[in-house]
């Protein structure tokens, strides 16, 4: 079963890891990754918005059809919405398989349409002002990396 | 057969067929539909035999008169012949809560032997099986199971029962390509309707590369240099069109995903195994009737749900590259889970 | 009554994250779009803004809308 949250309070990546790990301690190896606010370019905060009729029940249909596409132990995945500052988790991805290639494989894929595919919005704050921002050309192109469906 | 509250959508497009899958299970692991270790749904996820029986009737009381069970394999359904003759006392009845014209069924035909005389017993006279090869390495290959004796067994089986067959084959690259000839001869030759369909091409598909998209109009071409292929005026409401083949006698349909010219004519609608109704096949609509079969007041609840569904069935699918989970390559073929 | 919601950057636009609009009746989508700022209703009719009704996923632009509809602009994601 896969463990999906939509988490609308700041969450500690390290105790979910040692949780995932410790609930798939039989599995051959745990693949996890970790977005975080990013510092610099005079960012000062960084805000998303989600629509609750879709976006969890999205994350969820993404966990189904990766646990299809991989054979997987255990799949954990965990996506902020509100206010964020630099260096505060956004996103949460862990994967456990027999072996690590699908363990990675999976991983990258719920990865790639997160960012692409799932109901986000994103701004962000500097000097004061919040700005949109659009999606990326690139987000896209990982995305079409996996085919289509 | 006329009921008191049809099911209109926006478009004055009176729905009278629904394509109802029972199961997400299958005994086959055909690569174009599973994966090899497919995570199948928790069983409190399907509906139940009640939850589909009075689904079903709920459809019928505002006028579906043709419906077609799927799957997955509906013959894995532990209770599906239970299943089969409830709804099937709905044909041709006329108690005012709307009445059956026609109960179908798509089956791979692993388990028809067992199964056809019950079907043709609970009212069923025609049903579709899928067959991509009569060459039994082939069929391996494909489905990943060595079963095509027990599918031949199925088909002798249906017709001695008395059921009007229709073969739907996967035209796939490389695979079935040169045998496709051979399969539409060996189903003319018995009588039996055969029509190929199309699958999407796909991208390059972690480990599970599946790329074996072949163009029907590549088919065509080279049906035609064997044999006359005339256009045939026989259409059935769905997506498929018709050519008589005159060396054969026989009929033979072509299924292309991208073929949207019937949108105007859709009077469809299909139910997932979760009871998730989605309004048309290459839309990414869905209307939960689960939750409404489930909620305190079923029937109520239902009603509403049906209004909704028909408010939002588009009036054309769109099946643009670009939109992702929008694949509608194959319904018939895939299982509820993906995608 | 019908109720807009505007998601992302389509609520700096509408200066809102939502409005209620009247309705006299079933109204189709192109109607109560031709009731708002023109530069509003261009912006909710682009290409790639998605609508859900009533929190469901609506492909068809050709919506007619009823009492108590709520109907989200979805305009492209930028999620993770």
């Amino acid at each position: 079963m896969a463990d999906v949250r939509l988490a609308l309070e700041p969450f500690d990546p390290a105790a979910e890891l040692t949780a995932f790990a410790a609930a798939h301690g039989g599995a051959g190896g745990i693949v996890s990754f970790l977005g975080q606010v990013r510092a610099g370019e005079g960012v000062e905060a960084l805000e998303l918005r989600h629509f609750p009729p879709l976006t969890l029940p999205g994350m969820q249909a993404l966990a189904q059809t990766t646990r299809d596409r991989w054979p997987l132990a255990g799949l954990c995945i965990i996506h902020r919405s509100g206010v964020m500052h630099p260096g505060d988790p956004i996103v949460f991805v862990a994967t456990a398989a027999r072996h690590r290639r699908d363990a990675f494989a999976a991983a990258d894929f719920a990865m790639d349409h997160l960012k692409s595919d799932a109901w986000f919005w994103k701004r962000e704050q500097a000097a004061g002002h919040w700005r949109w921002i659009e999606p990326r050309e690139q987000d896209h192109a990982d995305l079409a990396r996996w085919g289509r469906g | 057969m006329t009921v008191a509250n049809p099911l209109v959508d926006q478009f004055a497009r009176r729905i009278s067929y629904l394509r109802l899958s029972v199961i997400d299970r299958c005994d086959l692991r055909c690569a174009y539909c599973m994966p090899e270790r497919m995570t199948f749904l928790p069983k409190a996820e399907v509906l139940t035999l009640e939850e589909l029986h009075q689904l079903a009737l709920g459809f019928i009381a505002r006028g579906i008169t043709r419906l077609r069970l799927t799957g997955g394999e509906p013959l894995v359904r532990r209770d599906m012949i239970e299943l089969v003759r409830a709804i099937g006392r709905k044909l041709g009845a006329n108690d005012g809560n709307g009445g059956l014209e026609e109960l179908t069924l798509t089956t791979n035909g692993t388990r028809l032997a067992e199964f056809a005389d019950s079907l043709r017993g609970a009212g069923v006279r025609r049903i579709n099986i899928s067959l991509d090869t009569l060459d039994r390495a082939t069929f391996a290959k494909i489905t990943r199971r060595d079963m095509l004796p027990q599918v031949l067994e199925g088909i002798a089986a249906a017709r001695e029962a008395g059921l009007t067959v229709k073969l739907n084959t996967v035209a796939l690259k490389g695979i079935n390509e040169a045998e496709i000839p051979d399969l539409v001869g060996w189903a003319h030759g018995q009588g039996i309707e055969l029509t190929l369909i199309e699958i999407m091409p796909l991208g390059e598909v972690e480990q599970d590369r599946f790329d074996h998209y072949l163009p029907l109009s590549t088919v065509r071409d080279s049906l035609d240099r064997r044999w006359t292929l005339t256009p045939s005026s026989h259409r059935t409401g769905g997506p498929a069109r018709y050519v008589d083949v005159a060396e054969t006698g026989g009929r033979l349909g072509f299924i292309t995903p991208l073929t949207n010219n019937f949108c105007e004519g859709c009077n469809r609608i299909r139910v997932t195994a979760t009871g998730q109704l989605h309004p048309c096949l290459g839309g990414t609509e869905q209307v939960d009737l689960r939750g409404a079969l489930r909620s305190a007041d079923p029937e109520a609840a239902l009603a509403a749900a049906l209004e909704f569904a028909m408010r939002i069935k588009p009036a054309r699918h769109n099946f643009l590259i670009d939109r992702p989970g929008a694949a509608p390559a194959l319904a018939r073929h895939m299982s509820t889970t993906g995608g | 009554m019908a109720k807009l919601l505007f998601l992302g950057q389509l609520e700096d636009i509408a200066g809102a994250p939502d409005l209620t609009v009247p309705l006299q009746g079933p109204t189709t989508l192109a109607d109560i779009l031709l009731m708002l700022p023109p530069i509003l209703g261009d912006a909710l009719s682009g290409p790639k803004v998605k609508l859900a009704l009533n929190g469901t996923l609506v492909t068809s632009a050709d919506l007619i809308l009823i009492d108590a509809d709520e109907l989200a602009f979805l305009p492209p994601v930028s999620g993770g």
